[in-house]
């Protein structure tokens, strides 16, 4: 693969020579895939992010160039439409914290169905269902797509300001969950800022 | 442990996609990519005047990649049917005694609407990630996507281009079932394409002959401007088509097209027929290996009615069988208007400067397609991004893009027939225009 083009360069180029766009696909669908996988499951991960590609690829027109790598805007379209099935996402934390066994995981041969006995991670997947969307897209881009504040921002199509205070929001809820549950292992406070990665 | 650590361990360490997952999703983005680039190369004929033969165009494709040409399967020896002379001869002299019609004059279009539907043909997602052979091009559907086309054109070429596409329709439930099996990518339908036109002006037939030897001897020697294409009977035929479905055209000319195609070699009279929308009409045609070509016309007026593609035997690496018909025009109005309508695209009405940058000093090769002041600099830029000099088919085979050109090539800047576009080619000089039948520009060496 040719990595010495900057993604924005890739995008531009194919502008005028639309099969360049194939380099993106091949430079990033892993990294989408795995994102859409952890959040709803290896099968609908492999229809929404085919269509992540489709939808990059009828607007890459808009592509900011200025922004050289095209994984927050390629997340961010993913975002949006995984968000159209929030309801499922939710079904499945849901099911997880009541029957320890992760209906995620239990999509895949081969992978030992394991039953998580971990009350912590229970109460963990149970506080993830009570998140608002908004504050769930900002807080899953930052820990599984491993975005920074301005990369979600840009992802998101929202102010930097506004990702710090739904990841504090969203981070806030879970500790309160967790707390609530009354595990000894969580008494850190929330980072300030943790900004940029 | 803070919550994000714990959350960065919820469902960490999965498998990546199944490779056959990969494989769908790259190539439905392929098969999206390879319709985007379907509006042809400037070179090419306005696609307002010629959405033709896409399924011949597959085919040969296909016979590449098979390396199995198909049999030519060409009717009746070289005589000319007589009852075909005497049905054609009446068609021009019909052609001759229509009225001429007045031209558009300043601030006015000639419009037409006509409904077109052409077969489109997608192989599944094994063949967009390996070879096209045999095996990976059994998962095959044919889809004809039909669209309703308007054009608006100025006499100095510039106008505008609708067309609303509609419901797509599968050959066959097996077909449709295969489409959905590769994921159901996106097949063309349901969109509005608006566009404006610029520099592809009537075809000007005032220094050309009505006499119908010496026109014949000028359209197989490809001399017409703007009516080229590559050698051969059927084309010929295709060509004469081509000028025929122009309503904006001399009677003299028109009845002129009518003999020549009456003494062509392997031109079959259909009789009455019925064009694609049940208007009674005077079908002719022509069958070049597995198509046949159909021109229908209104003996009353000799104005062209319709053309109809038809699959002349089973054609197996498509999946269609022998009557299919492959693709349909129905024109179904003409006039002079003094507006180019509602919602007229930005720019439309006016002259625009394109610039087409071919990988190869021929008109057939692959090109890009923008706008901009100086061609030579435009297409340089180009070539310095590592954007020319790449196919898709070189990609598709490789799995990546190709390095970058270690020196970009010298580049010529040449005029043809279209006066809005500007060729640029690699090539050390003047004589690459000439070659291919062009004149330089002003300062055109790169």
């Amino acid at each position: 693969m040719d990595q010495t083009t900057l993604d924005s360069d890739a995008v531009s180029a194919s502008l005028h020579t639309p099969a360049g766009f194939a380099t993106i696909f091949d430079r990033h669908f892993d990294a989408v895939h795995a994102y859409l996988q952890r959040r709803v499951g290896p099968d609908l991960a492999d229809e929404l992010s085919a269509q992540t590609f489709l939808v990059a690829f009828d607007k890459r027109g808009g592509y900011d160039p200025s922004q050289p790598d095209a994984r927050p805007w390629l997340f961010g379209i993913a975002t949006n439409l995984v968000r159209r099935h929030h309801r499922d996402e939710v079904r499945q934390f849901r099911a997880y914290a009541r029957s320890a066994e992760d209906p995620v995981l239990d999509a895949f041969d081969g992978v030992e169905a394991r039953l998580d006995a971990s009350e912590m991670r229970r109460e963990l997947v149970d506080a993830l269902a009570q998140v608002p969307v908004e504050e769930l897209d900002a807080l899953l881009l930052y820990a599984w797509a491993e975005l920074s504040y301005p990369e979600i921002a840009g992802a998101l199509d929202i102010p930097t300001g506004t990702v710090r205070s739904r990841l504090s929001r969203a981070r806030g809820r879970i500790r309160a969950a967790l707390d609530a549950g009354q595990s000894p292992a969580l008494g850190q406070p929330i980072p300030e800022e943790g900004g940029s990665r | 442990m803070n919550e994000i650590d714990l959350l960065q361990e919820l469902r960490a360490g999965l498998p990546g996609p199944r490779a056959e997952s990969r494989a769908s999703a790259r190539g439905a983005l392929i098969a999206r990519i390879e319709e985007s680039l379907r509006p042809p190369a400037p070179a090419a004929v306005p696609i307002w005047r010629r959405p033709r033969l896409r399924l011949g165009a597959a085919l040969a494709a296909l016979a590449a990649l098979l390396v199995a040409v198909p049999t030519l399967i060409l009717g009746g020896g070289g005589e000319v049917q007589p009852a075909l002379g005497q049905v054609l001869r009446t068609a021009a002299a019909v052609a001759a005694t229509q009225p001429a019609e007045p031209p558009p004059g300043p601030g006015q279009y000639f419009y037409t609407r006509s409904r077109e539907a052409y077969l489109t043909t997608s192989f599944g997602p094994r063949c967009a990630t390996h070879p096209c052979d045999r095996e990976h091009a059994t998962r095959a559907w044919s889809v004809l996507v039909p669209r309703i086309r308007q054009t608006w054109i100025a006499a100095n070429g510039t106008g505008r281009a609708r067309a609303v596409s509609t419901k797509p329709e599968f050959l066959t439930a097996g077909q449709r079932k295969a489409w959905k099996a590769a994921g159901s990518p996106h097949l063309g339908s349901g969109g509005v394409e608006d566009f404006a036109l610029s520099g592809q002006p009537f075809l000007d037939t005032s220094n050309l002959p009505t006499e119908p030897r010496a026109l014949r001897k000028l359209i197989e020697a490809r001399k017409i401007p703007r009516v080229g294409g590559p050698p051969g009977e059927a084309e010929t035929f295709t060509l004469i088509g081509d000028m025929l479905r122009d309503t904006y055209l001399p009677p003299a000319f028109r009845a002129a097209l009518y003999r020549v195609v009456a003494e062509l070699p392997k031109v079959k009279l259909l009789g009455e027929v019925k064009d694609p929308i049940d208007r009674k009409g005077i079908g002719v045609a022509f069958t070049k290996g597995s198509v046949t070509h159909e021109l229908i016309f209104d003996p009353k007026t000799s104005a062209l009615l319709g053309e109809r593609e038809v699959a002349a035997r089973r054609i197996p690496d498509l999946q269609v069988p022998a009557g299919t018909e492959t693709g349909s025009v129905t024109y179904l109005e003409s006039k002079v208007v003094n507006s180019l309508g509602k919602g007229a695209p930005p720019g439309a009405g006016h002259l625009r400067q394109s610039i087409g940058c071919y990988e190869k000093p021929s008109l057939h090769a692959s090109a890009a397609v923008l706008h901009g002041p100086d061609p030579i600099a435009t297409c340089t830029k180009l070539w310095r991004e590592g954007v020319m000099g790449t196919t898709l088919k070189r990609l598709e085979r490789e799995g990546k893009l190709p390095k970058r050109p270690d020196k970009i090539p010298n580049l010529v800047a040449c005029e043809g027939d279209y006066p809005a576009v500007t060729y640029v080619f690699p090539g050390d000089g003047p004589s690459v225009c000439r070659r291919l039948g062009m004149r330089p520009t002003a300062g055109g060496e790169g």
